[in-house]
């Protein structure tokens, strides 16, 4: 009798919370020393972006930068569909195409690090910088929207929609609360306070990301970079196929 | 044919409604010291300055952790609103008309604040009760993501999600016809992707729009909510 190998995700939460955590850490960087830029919000630099083209005579370098954020990020997204749906025609397992865009995402970083230390050296401004770190996280939220499927119970890991998560988290509460007190203890009353509680999870793990990335900032200043680096090394490690 | 004009109805109902959030959220972030109308923008603001300890922004965080909270219940009461008007077996369309009700009345009451107390420049006050309102008024309009053209919501208040929409569909497209040279609904693709780019086209003209009258008028800017809110109403409803 032949052996079938399967390779399983392995770790799948624990590898999402790192991500998670690392989207917070990104945001709260660009935001703070990126010319107050949301890394994954999107709408909210279009709102600076257009509101600043709107009540300034002259376009600076920064207002261009914020609304090229929103075309950049829209490159990168398609890029990386792209990149997915060639996997994907090519027969290789949704599992194996999430480690290789991790894997590429942290080799982005490594690469933003090396740049970024260039110019530190070199007391270049951090303009560039700033874009570069658009252009990666741009691609990096352009795999996370079609993350392949990974999903908990039919939810998917919307890691940097927060005020889609509230929603969502609300609405699970309200439709728990609608339902009769005798259905709430049932499996269909069960399942909505634990999506619920799991949005919750995702929403803290975000802010923790920015809480501590706020800290570190003081300390570190761009270095603190080096921290999402080593969280999407690690989660591309751990989201590696293991035979089951 | 009847169906076919209703959900014209609602598309254009939705368009518009895109060019009145952003002429909100435009107001919003000049009148009330760059606060954000949107939840996760408010949150990430927050706990940063509170990380890096800006003590000189207190004032302005008290207001934000209110607007927060006050957007939370929005939320909560307006789902309560929508899930009560679908118990009591009205249509979902019915529900979305009804919605569209609903941001009237708010935003008549926004512009009744405005006229009160933007005279007594309680700018922070002011900015708490417009939060309030505000984001009792995106609690309504995720309601309204139930309006689909095809399997496609209007994400109107999500910008990041019509862009990625967008790169999907195109991705699709380019995929179909260069690599895999397969089969593929070019002409539905293309329709959401017009549809999409139009949202956002109407969502940044609203944005700009807002940002000049903010400037010239102020506050009074948001007097004209209830005409604005007024317009989609029409178009949406229908006489039984």
């Amino acid at each position: 009798m032949s052996t079938v190998k399967i390779l399983a995700y392995k770790e799948p939460h624990l590898c999402n919370a790192l991500l998670i955590i690392a989207s917070g850490f990104i945001e709260c960087i660009t935001y703070l020393l990126c010319f107050n830029i949301f890394a994954s919000f999107m709408t909210g630099t279009i709102i600076v972006g257009v509101v600043d083209f709107a009540t300034r005579s002259n376009l600076d370098w920064v207002t261009l930068l914020r609304i090229l954020a929103v075309v950049i990020a829209f490159i990168g997204g398609f890029i990386s569909l792209l990149f997915i749906r060639y996997k994907l025609y090519k027969k290789v397992r949704k599992e194996a195409v999430f480690t290789q865009m991790l894997t590429l995402q942290s080799i982005l970083l490594v690469l933003l690090t090396v740049i970024m230390i260039f110019f530190m050296r070199f007391n270049l401004n951090r303009e560039a910088i700033s874009s570069i770190t658009v252009i990666v996280l741009s691609f990096n939220m352009g795999f996370h929207h079609h993350h392949l499927g990974i999903k908990y119970k039919g939810m998917a890991y919307r890691t940097h929609f927060m005020t889609f998560n509230t929603w969502n988290m609300f609405n699970l509460i309200v439709k728990y609360r609608e339902l009769p007190k005798a259905k709430r203890k049932e499996i269909e009353g069960q399942d909505l306070i634990k999506k619920a509680r799991f949005l919750l999870l995702v929403l803290l793990l975000f802010f923790c990301g920015v809480f501590i990335c706020a800290e570190l900032i003081n300390l570190f200043s761009f270095f603190t970079i080096s921290v999402p680096t080593i969280l999407f090394i690690l989660a591309a490690y751990l989201s590696r196929g293991k035979e089951v | 044919m009847v169906t076919h004009i209703r959900e014209n109805r609602m598309i254009v109902s939705n368009l518009i409604t895109a060019f009145i959030f952003g002429y909100l959220f435009a107001i919003i972030y000049i009148l009330c010291n760059g606060m954000m109308a949107l939840i996760t923008g408010n949150v990430t603001v927050l706990i940063t300055d509170f990380a890096s300890i800006k003590l000189a922004t207190l004032s302005l965080n008290s207001v934000r952790i209110v607007s927060i909270v006050a957007g939370l219940l929005g939320v909560v009461v307006s789902q309560i609103f929508v899930l009560n008007a679908l118990k009591q077996k009205k249509s979902l369309k019915r529900a979305n008309t009804l919605v569209h009700f609903l941001q009237l009345y708010v935003a008549i009451i926004v512009a009744i604040l405005v006229l009160i107390l933007g005279h007594f420049q309680m700018v922070a006050l002011l900015g708490v009760c417009v939060s309030i309102l505000l984001c009792f008024l995106t609690g309504c309009q995720v309601n309204n993501m139930e309006n689909k053209v095809g399997d496609m919501t209007y994400l109107t208040m999500l910008f990041v999600g019509n862009i990625q929409q967008i790169a999907n569909l195109l991705s699709g497209i380019v995929f179909a016809k260069y690599i895999s040279k397969s089969e593929y609904d070019f002409r539905d693709s293309i329709k959401k992707i017009i549809l999409l780019i139009t949202i956002l086209l109407l969502y940044c003209i609203g944005l700009y729009l807002g940002a000049k009258m903010a400037v010239i008028f102020g506050f009074d800017a948001l007097a004209v909510l209830p005409i604005m809110f007024l317009i989609p109403l029409i178009i949406a409803y229908r006489k039984r």
